[in-house]
């Protein structure tokens, strides 16, 4: 009995030792009125310091290597800057430059810098920067060096004044240039104080020297990053504005889900449909589901063209007339609506409702394909084909179990295989897949970004996204729109590819996701751009009070 | 000392042997490992600049050779995923861990020990059979249950510990912890720095005892079987009826006989919280050496999955030749035969 008084003595000593410890680590501060007091007029850390979940960290801070989009628009905004940008209305606007024209040949852009502008460590920011950066990019070859494949020379006329010349007209590039992969300017002294043998690369990887707001102070590797107030930004901040933005890294959602409910986190930038409701129904946390067409991850299943039974267009026409899209738009938690082709519905002009052929679930339809090409249906013997999903997505299995019964009834089995990422990408790069889930994303505004990876035959290759169309008709409508600035003839183009990859249906192309984060109350002017993926730029960005738990 | 030697010198060909493997085994992995450093549509000259990069242009039997040329020169390599160094990484992953799977080592020693003499005093009795479904439980639950379910408490519930990381960002930022061993406990304690100590331990409680917890279950198992065993013994009967006190033949006779057995559950239970801290450090964001193997495994980054089998392997080797040394110190039998 003795032993039990001390076994009790021992856990009251450990509760005790949790509950008594120091307030100012304990609850940050009382309430939302009450900031902590601190030494003269400075205010409470907490205040100004933004803290973002997030799950996945970046793969490097140098924007000319980086390529994933995701560390692009989640990490670089508040650090580097493109020439120009997308306005709220979608509409192109100035960023570091204030203003552009294009050639009557459209082969030359010319863009009139910002003046009196300066990198973070003090370098200004002119044409001669512009040059180095676009030719640091371009001699690395990596990252996203191949959107700017057309641009020849980048040509510095004075100071404030620079031309990009181009090898052939290029339609996309304006749209290119406002989106995240054309915030590529680094400090061109910063790369070559920090050259080394590499160019730079080892130290960009954690090191930044961009024109944006905020410089990155350090990063904590699979713990935090935290970034500080650009001493030569442009603008001086208010007192109470953001000073620091910390992104914390968590690899769990419901511990994402926590720390927001419990006011450690002020942002998280994304969040599994799964916790839309629970958060919805927590105090002090508002969720938003907005349309993002920078990131609109279309959830797609890409089939292997090239082989049977794919190859024939009434196979994959009874496949998308078998699956029930309602169930799966129903898993989404209503942030996904059903996808009409690769283009957002909201994507004017190009997104015709007339071109996009729209499937629905109907066996009876699904029944007169397979017998126009010959099947029989139910498919007799029963086709066995594997469906592979990305293992980072959960949803995605969830919508393969679902498309699984669905084919069932057609005579088709599915083994759905979970795969890593790079096992994914070379599954597609080396077309080793029957069926294989993809997400999609815009990767620049303009309608080019849609096709000319997935639907030229120049791309269907081993590194290659195409999944197998090789239709020169095809090839001569995506390079004519690519190379024609001609909106009208644009649009004329789009509207037959869109109408070839729909009614063909090259790609099953299930939903288009909304994003869905969640904020605390306390957290005011989050200006939401459609144009680009999950974005905070912190300078905006105020908290009006601390919560309290 | 020729025990010792002998011991050491038989790491090699088990560092060699993994190193071989987990090369091997990652390259037979399906995908390519550059995949996670290449954008969805790489062009010929973007792929090619990555593989030159991480010199994945050249034959595998040359890459291995260097491979292993270049790790006997304590170079690791440079992980794919994270583009630093292997001994980088794994340097500050490593201190993290270190910090985390020592304390919950502590705790699993030291509780599991006692618990299980408290358990073989008390046979039968209502405190052993508290404390077998409470064992009992540390063995049967996944351990990232009982980590979510204590996060959920302790954290969302009644606010005492945090939900996870090493130590508050607005602790470090009112007075700063220069890094110096890696290891925080420690460094604040240079620093003289009491709020860092008190935050980093409040962040270690609830991940060391949620890892400690399985181990501990098995450690006061053992101990109690051990315990038991001796408390029977002929010669305990016979000092029982010299009129000994029941504590001091416990603590001073019985214990000392039964620690053999429970050594070398220690030693086990230490390789148990390397493969514990995986799933523990997932939960609680802890940037160790777990999470870091999950994440360079999703990535196929051979480097960092090569270079971490190799330090956990060299670090369990190393475990338990310290228990195997011990041994004899405990158990009088083994001292002759050791130089």
């Amino acid at each position: 009995m003795r032993t039990l008084r001390w076994l009790a003595l021992g856990v009251a000593v450990l509760v005790v030792a949790c509950t008594t410890t120091p307030q100012a680590v304990q609850s940050g501060a009382p309430s939302a009125t009450a900031p902590a007091a601190t030494p003269a007029g400075t205010p409470d850390p907490r205040l100004t310091t933004l803290t973002i979940g997030v799950t996945q960290e970046p793969q490097s801070f140098d924007p000319h290597v980086n390529n994933a989009a995701v560390s692009a628009y989640r990490f670089y905004p508040n650090i580097y800057e493109s020439l120009i940008q997308y306005g709220t209305d979608g509409s192109l606007q100035p960023m570091l430059a204030d203003s552009w024209t294009v050639s009557s040949d459209q082969l030359t852009l010319g863009f009139k810098l910002h003046p009196g502008v300066k990198f973070s460590d003090g370098t200004p920011f002119n044409a001669a920067a512009v040059k180095s950066s676009l030719d640091r990019m371009r001699a690395i070859k990596k990252g996203q060096v191949d959107l700017f494949a057309p641009i020849s020379t980048v040509n510095p006329v004075d100071d404030t004044t620079v031309d990009l010349v181009l090898s052939q007209p290029y339609a996309p590039l304006l749209a290119i240039l406002a989106g995240w992969q054309s915030a590529i300017f680094v400090s061109p002294t910063a790369i070559q104080t920090n050259a080394g043998t590499d160019n730079a690369q080892t130290w960009l990887s954690n090191h930044t020297a961009g024109t944006g707001p905020f410089t990155l102070e350090s990063w904590d590797k699979n713990a935090k990053i935290v970034m500080v107030r650009n001493p030569n930004y442009r603008e001086t901040p208010a007192a109470t504005a953001i000073q620091r933005v910390v992104y914390q890294f968590t690899t769990e959602q419901e511990t994402l889900r926590q720390q927001l409910a419990a006011g450690d986190l002020d942002i998280v930038e994304e969040i599994s449909p799964a916790l839309i409701a629970p958060l919805k129904a927590t105090n002090g946390v508002q969720v938003n589901v907005n349309v993002t067409r920078g990131a609109s991850y279309g959830q797609v299943i890409f089939m292997n063209l090239k082989q049977k039974p794919f190859d024939d267009v009434n196979f994959r026409r009874a496949l998308a007339y078998a699956i029930d899209y309602n169930r799966i738009v129903a898993l989404w938690n209503g942030v996904a609506v059903q996808s009409q082709g690769p283009m957002p519905a909201d994507f004017k002009p190009w997104f015709s409702a007339a071109d996009a052929v729209q499937y629905h679930q109907d066996l009876a339809k699904a029944e007169a394909s397979l017998k126009a090409g010959g099947f029989s249906f139910p498919l007799n013997p029963r086709m066995k084909m594997s469906l592979q999903w990305q293992s980072t997505q959960t949803i995605q299995r969830d919508m393969a179990s679902l498309i699984k019964e669905d084919l069932a009834k057609i005579g088709i089995d599915i083994d759905i295989q979970s795969v890593e990422i790079p096992v994914w990408r070379q599954a597609i790069w080396k077309h080793a897949f029957q069926l294989i889930f993809s997400q999609e994303p815009m990767r620049y505004a303009d309608p080019d970004a849609f096709y000319s990876g997935d639907f030229i035959s120049t791309e269907y290759r081993d590194g290659g996204f195409n999944p197998g169309v090789t239709d020169p008709h095809m090839d001569d409508l995506i390079n004519g729109g690519k190379s024609t600035t001609d909106q009208a003839k644009r649009l004329q183009y789009y509207n037959e590819v869109q109408k070839i990859v729909t009614d063909q249906e090259l790609v099953l192309w299930l939903v288009n996701k909304q994003q869905a984060w969640a904020q605390g109350t306390n957290v005011a002017n989050v200006v939401w751009n459609p144009a680009y993926g999950p974005h905070f730029r912190a300078n905006d960005i105020k908290k009006t009070g601390l919560r309290s738990r | 000392m020729r025990f010792i030697a002998g011991r050491l010198l038989l790491t090699v060909p088990v560092l060699f042997a993994v190193l071989t493997i987990s090369f091997f085994a990652t390259l037979a992995v399906p995908g390519d490992p550059l995949a996670s450093l290449l954008p969805d549509h790489p062009t010929e000259e973007q792929y090619q600049a990555v593989a030159q990069e991480f010199g994945a242009d050249r034959p595998i039997a040359e890459r291995w050779l260097y491979y292993v040329s270049r790790t006997l020169h304590g170079d690791l390599g440079r992980s794919l995923r994270t583009r630093d160094t292997v001994v980088d990484d794994l340097g500050r992953a490593a201190v993290a861990t270190f910090e985390l799977a020592g304390l919950a080592f502590v705790i699993t020693a030291l509780l599991g020990v006692t618990l299980g003499i408290v358990a073989a005093t008390q046979e039968r009795r209502p405190a052993d059979f508290l404390l077998t479904v409470f064992t009992t439980g540390g063995v049967a639950a996944p351990i990232f249950w009982t980590a979510l379910l204590l996060q959920l408490v302790f954290y969302s519930q009644l606010g005492w510990l945090p939900a996870g990381g090493r130590i508050d960002d607005f602790v470090t930022l009112a007075h700063p912890v220069p890094r110096r061993t890696g290891l925080l406990l420690v460094d604040s304690v240079l620093a003289a720095n009491p709020d860092a100590l008190g935050d980093t331990l409040r962040h270690l409680i609830l991940p060391a005892s949620v890892l400690a917890y399985r181990g501990m279950g098995v450690v006061t198992r053992i101990t109690r079987a051990a315990m038991l065993e001796v408390l029977r013994a002929p010669y305990m009967q016979t000092a029982r009826s010299f009129g000994a006190r029941e504590r001091r033949l416990v603590i001073v006779q019985a214990l000392p006989n039964a620690l053999p057995p429970i050594l070398t559950v220690l030693g086990l239970a230490f390789g148990d919280l390397l493969a514990g801290s995986i799933l523990v450090e997932a939960v609680f964001n802890w940037p160790g050496l777990g999470l870091y193997t999950v994440q360079s495994i999703s990535a196929l980054d051979y480097p960092g999955v090569i270079g971490v089998s190799l330090l956990v392997t060299f670090v369990y080797v190393i475990a338990n030749l310290a228990i195997d040394l011990l041994h004899p110190l405990v158990d009088p039998r083994l001292r002759s035969g050791a130089g």
